[in-house]
């Protein structure tokens, strides 16, 4: 018996071996769509750079020659040099980093607090209901950078605090969605026989509730991440984010806009850098769906 | 086992049960009949503790009284009309029957659940199978299992066989019958469908816009003489279709 018929098997012998063969078919479902996998191949490209940022960086990202600055793409520097001299490669290099910092902790944030608020408000219903989507309605009625911005001014600017601030802003989707799903099997009678079973409350909604919510969350949050990244760049680009010289990628479009007709590649590399990763979440997060949501699959 | 005094229940404005009284006696199977909406399936919610009671009493097993969530589970299970939606669909086989046993802390969860899945017929390869795995016989053994698991002496049956095919409702029907004489339990089954409460039970209570109409053997049933003019008109639709 192979690896593939043993993870395939209709009949499991072991728990592990149920999971294992659960993970192999999403697995094997997402590697038959080309899309998907380019997607993925940019995020673990993204992941990469940043684990081994300072060996792939041919120059220090923070400190420059004055004497070379402004130089246009050439072999020694190949995405040009910016206003202090600083190698731009080295600097969308380990701003990686921070892009992928930002990235998962507002996701750690917001994912898990927008389903817990859904569900909550989805299972219970009523007056509980009410309150927590009237708080999510308040929360969504703002756009989210404004949102940000607000909290960001509030908390002071700098990388913490734009985490916090877009994750404020982020979670009340997650809250929609998960509650529209709650909803969906609230009446199930699967829920009826868990509660006959004696389950607490905290029980039926961390196990029994959330995890049929969960495949909608994880698309939706990949998908988000792309929108997450643009507004971390719009903080940057408003000063409101990383601060120099930390090389965030919104930052340098910023510092590089007032060179932008002469020297133009100082605002586009960082650019590009964004535009590729957004693209990779984008891409992704379309083919998870397909797989982790069957009825929703898109077209062609 | 099973006590019932003037039960009411009412949703809103409207009663849908008025003073319902009936006793079904330890190791008795006893069915309540009726169309939909004449209130059959309410009372069974209400004895698995899912609706308001607005009135009367309910006793259920050796316990008399309120009773916790926890403890009432351990007195009494139901199996639903539809194994496709009672059965969690991302859970195992396994995990489903583990869960009542886990909440309960409950010791050999193993043993167990094999024992159990050998009880109900099922192969124990199925044991880390996704429902979706399973055929709706299949299913409903798992969901029969599943209200087996933590013992308790009173089943509550919601015409267990009405969403499966004909031929696999006789299977369904006989395991139920003979887990009802292996373990002595007490079966409360609600259903529109005569001739399976001639096979599975002793007694029977006909029910019409929320009140008892009539109380019957199951040789009442058998020999088609109701006392009541409607158990009669239900009796004549149920034989000439």
């Amino acid at each position: 018996m192979t690896t593939r018929d043993w993870l395939l098997s209709d009949d499991p012998e072991t728990r592990m071996q149920a999971r294992l063969g659960v993970a192999y078919r999403l697995a094997r479902d997402l590697a038959r769509n080309p899309l998907a996998m380019v997607g993925f191949a940019i995020i673990l490209g993204l992941l990469l750079v940043a684990a081994f940022a300072p060996w792939l960086a041919p120059y220090s990202p923070v400190e420059g020659e004055l004497a070379n600055r402004l130089q246009p793409p050439s072999w020694t520097h190949w995405m040009g040099t910016d206003e202090l001299g600083r190698d731009i490669l080295s600097r969308v290099i380990h701003g990686a980093r921070i892009t992928l910092t930002i990235v998962l902790l507002v996701a750690v944030i917001s994912a898990p607090l927008g389903l817990l608020v859904g569900t909550v408000a989805g299972y219970f219903g009523g007056w509980v209901d009410r309150v927590l989507m009237g708080l999510t309605d308040i929360f969504l009625s703002l756009p989210r950078l404004v949102l940000a911005l607000a909290f960001v001014a509030a908390l002071g600017p700098g990388i913490e605090n734009a985490v916090i601030a877009i994750a404020i802003a982020a979670w009340p989707v997650y809250a929609r969605i998960a509650r529209a799903e709650v909803l969906t099997f609230k009446g199930a009678e699967f829920l009826d026989a868990i509660r006959m079973q004696g389950a607490s409350k905290l029980r039926i909604i961390a196990l029994h509730v959330m995890p049929l919510c969960m495949s909608s969350t994880i698309v939706r949050v990949t998908l988000d991440m792309a929108g997450i990244i643009l507004t971390a760049a719009g903080l940057g680009f408003l000063g409101l984010g990383a601060q120099p010289p930390l090389p965030e990628w919104g930052a340098m479009i910023s510092r590089g806009r007032s060179f932008i007709l002469d020297q133009w590649w100082v605002a586009t590399m960082p650019g590009f850098a964004i535009v590729i990763v957004s693209l990779g979440f984008c891409l992704f997060g379309d083919g998870l769906r397909d797989v982790l949501d069957p009825k929703q699959r898109s077209r062609g | 086992m099973i006590r019932v005094e003037d039960l009411s229940v009412r949703f809103g404005d409207t009663q849908v049960l008025h003073d319902v009284s009936f006793e079904v006696a330890a190791g008795e199977s006893f069915a309540l009949v009726g169309e939909s909406g004449s209130g059959k399936s309410t009372i069974l919610k209400a004895l698995a503790g899912q609706v308001p009671v607005a009135g009367g009493s309910l006793a259920l097993g050796d316990a008399a009284g309120a009773m916790t969530a926890k403890a009432r589970a351990r007195q009494v299970q139901m199996v639903f009309q539809d194994p496709y939606g009672s059965l969690h669909p991302r859970r195992t086989i396994d995990d489903t029957l583990s869960e009542p046993l886990l909440i309960h802390g409950l010791p050999d969860r193993d043993t167990r659940v094999l024992a159990m899945l050998d009880a109900v017929g099922l192969p124990r390869r199925f044991r880390f199978r996704l429902p979706h795995q399973l055929s709706g016989g299949q299913r409903q053994r798992v969901a029969i299992a599943r209200a087996l698991m933590l013992d308790p002496p009173v089943l509550l049956l919601d015409e267990p066989t009405s969403a499966l095919d004909v031929s696999v409702q006789a299977e369904i029907l006989n395991l139920l019958k003979s887990l009802r004489e292996e373990k002595g339990l007490t079966f409360l089954l609600v259903t529109h469908d005569l001739p399976v409460v001639s096979f599975l039970c002793d007694r029977l209570a006909i029910l019409k816009a929320g009140r008892i109409v009539e109380m019957a053997g199951v040789e009442a049933l058998r020999a088609g003489q109701f006392a009541s003019p409607y158990g009669r008109e239900l009796f004549d639709r149920t034989v000439h279709g």
